[in-house]
């Protein structure tokens, strides 16, 4: 198929001895011609998604499909000819290299492709030129705007013709006007037949996508009845990576909260009765970051965020707060 | 990758500059002591071959006549005037001395004894050669004029002539004397010589005679040098991986600056080997532009030095393939550490 095609993918590194899910058997797609925006805030796994897709993260399980080829399964020399033809990248930081003009720094990425330095330096010039920047051609990036650099970064991304353009949260340096600026030019960019993705935390970007994914669905403040569940002893209430929507008040019995590593379970806190756990991922919109077991028989009581509120009067989180 | 480079040794010149300063100045000093290695082995190939012998003859089993003391009968060289192939045969003495000037100052030399227009009698810059008895040649090194005399244990000599660039053991003057004066004044009169000096090549020699070639006499010359000189060397290599250290330094304290750069560029395409390949060169460039300023400044620096010696064509020319090898050594760590950059860290957050 055409445009991206994301199933199943599923990353997982080490982190101390943690083992970190920043994705979880995530899938998406999009169709050229789309700008699908990836929202979720940090920690969500945005850049981790866009670095499978972009070919510089090797994903531990799933599929990625760009344009029919299958970027999970590329190595070696395969991978460094997808990145210097099929993908480019709007990186946060701009990562122009700071001892090139902006006319260089697009050039780049035209002789990573073996294209001649003389028609790499035409077609950069063309492509800042048709960004409104004919004017900083000779420029470094030490003295252009931040917006400047971001266009310099896009027409970087666009140069060598890739069919897929990936922005990590493009505006995230950029005042309001000069955002406007580049996220006209990626719109631009879709409706010339490119795929677009762009991660970004920022809801107000939605009005300008054709598609969007949510990697972690946010978790509204919701109302519900407080109730009681009863759970046997080695029970699991919840599990690492779950959506969080709940705050827990363990009422009797002991409950212990674990993480699992590569050697097996790490405990990270006992419960006893009148203990509250699982605040920071309804608050926060986090999915759970560790998993939840009765050590004995236990009744539990369950709230919505709202009502934790109202019952505790905090506004924030408490001390010994696992989400 | 050469653009950026190109471009990266423009942004950070002025500590490239340092580098460069710094190797050259160590470059240079190996092209000095290059220089130094060779001029004493050129001072002696000078020196042997103003005597004028295309052999030099001694006792079978005698390493030569600067290193050993084996004494033939200066009448044995007559028997060589009939021998074929040898044109001609005279003995020759070769003594380190320590003579006394007109004022009284000591001066070192290797005192030369030789027939009165025979072979050992060398070339004149000044004055004449050796025409008769109390008469000698001494090498302007000395710093003792014509007309000004020596002596020698018993013997007195009136200079009748110089030399230039006649000296043995890094600097020693040569002092050129009739033999049998030498004989009478230092070996007791004994008519012994340490060498026959024959021109042409004998077809035969006795059993108990070994000839040597001039590269064989100049070789037993430096002998007791062979160590210094091999430590010269030694320094020499040294002063190379000092110049290699200096530039890597620099080149990888610009690399640990560059890691997001080298991350964009994998995430570009660019692959390993041409990672590897754009810090090479510019570490190349860096080492050839030191070992350009080496070579200027070493011009420079060998005429104020006591020792007379020159920078050899073979240090000059080898020196580009020393820079090369500078430069692809001094590179290793740093290409090493940014052909493997992971791209992932482009994606930082951090503007």
């Amino acid at each position: 198929m055409s445009g991206v095609r994301v199933d199943g993918l599923t990353v997982e590194f080490r982190d101390g001895p943690h083992v970190v899910r920043p994705l979880d058997e995530f899938s998406f797609a999009a169709e050229p011609g789309q700008l699908a925006i990836v929202l979720g805030p940090s920690g969500s796994g945005k850049t981790t998604l866009l670095s499978c897709v972009a070919g510089i993260l090797a994903p531990t399980a799933g599929a990625i499909q760009v344009d029919g080829v299958r970027v999970d399964r590329l190595d070696g020399e395969a991978l460094d000819e997808y990145r210097r033809r099929h993908v480019g990248v709007v990186y946060q930081a701009f990562n122009l290299v700071p001892s090139l003009t902006a006319v260089e720094n697009v050039a780049m990425q035209l002789l990573a492709a073996g294209v001649s330095r003389s028609d790499a330096m035409s077609e950069a010039t063309r492509q800042l030129e048709a960004m409104g920047l004919g004017h900083r051609l000779r420029h470094r990036p030490g003295s252009m705007s931040g917006g400047e650099q971001q266009r310099v970064s896009i027409a970087r991304a666009v140069v060598h013709g890739p069919g897929l353009v990936l922005a990590d949260e493009p505006t995230a340096h950029l005042d309001y006007a000069a955002a406007e600026v580049v996220l006209r030019a990626l719109r631009t960019l879709a409706d010339d037949g490119r795929t677009v993705v762009v991660s970004t935390h920022d809801s107000r970007l939605l009005p300008i996508a054709d598609t969007s994914i949510e990697l972690v669905p946010r978790a509204e403040p919701i109302e519900r009845r407080q109730e009681e569940l009863d759970l046997a002893k080695g029970e699991l209430l919840f599990a690492e990576g779950d959506p969080s929507d709940v705050i827990y008040r363990l009422v009797s019995g002991e409950l212990e909260l674990f993480r699992t590593n590569g050697a097996g379970e790490e405990i990270l806190r006992v419960c006893g009765a009148g203990d509250y756990f699982g605040e920071l991922g309804p608050l926060l919109g986090f999915p759970r970051s560790a998993s939840a077991r009765a050590r004995t028989d236990v009744t539990i009581e369950a709230l919505g965020v709202v009502e934790f509120r109202a019952l505790t009067g905090r506004t924030g989180t408490s001390a010994d707060a696992t989400n | 990758m050469f653009l950026a480079s190109l471009r990266d040794l423009q942004w950070r010149h002025r500590r490239f500059l340092v580098s460069v300063g710094a190797a050259s100045l160590i470059l240079g000093v190996s092209l000095i002591m290059s220089g130094l290695a060779d001029s004493l082995r050129s001072e002696a190939e000078i020196t042997v071959e103003a005597v004028g012998a295309d052999h030099w003859v001694v006792g079978a089993g005698v390493s030569g006549p600067f290193s050993s003391v084996s004494a033939l009968p200066a009448e044995t060289a007559s028997t060589f005037d009939a021998l074929p192939g040898v044109d001609a045969a005279d003995p020759l003495i070769v003594l380190h001395q320590a003579v006394t000037d007109a004022e009284e100052r000591q001066v070192d030399v290797v005192l030369f004894g030789h027939e009165i227009g025979g072979l050992g009698s060398p070339p004149v810059v000044e004055g004449r050669v050796v025409t008769g008895p109390g008469e000698a040649v001494i090498d302007a090194q000395a710093g003792i004029g014509i007309g000004e005399t020596v002596t020698a244990g018993a013997a007195e000599f009136t200079i009748v002539g110089r030399t230039r660039d006649l000296t043995t053991l890094a600097g020693l003057p040569s002092l050129y004397a009739p033999i049998g004066e030498v004989q009478g004044a230092l070996l007791g009169g004994l008519d012994v010589a340490q060498a026959i000096v024959v021109r042409g090549t004998p077809d035969s020699l006795p059993s108990e005679l070994a000839a040597l070639t001039p590269v064989e006499v100049v070789d037993d010359m430096l002998r007791p040098l062979s160590a210094m000189i091999g430590t010269v060397q030694r320094v020499r290599d040294v002063l190379w991986l000092a110049a290699a250290a200096i530039v890597g330094s620099i080149l990888y304290l610009a690399a640990l600056e560059r890691g997001r750069d080298f991350a964009v560029f994998r995430a570009m395409g660019f692959g390993p080997a041409r990672l590897f390949a754009s810090l090479a060169i510019q570490s190349i460039v860096i080492s050839a532009l030191a070992g350009v300023l080496g070579i200027g400044l070493a011009q420079v620096l060998v005429p104020l030095l006591p020792s007379r010696l020159s920078v050899p064509t073979s240090a000059l020319a080898m020196l580009p393939l020393v820079v090369i090898a500078v430069g692809i050594i001094a590179s290793a760590v740093t290409a090493r550490r940014a052909a493997t950059t992971d791209p992932a860290l482009a994606f930082g957050g951090a503007a």
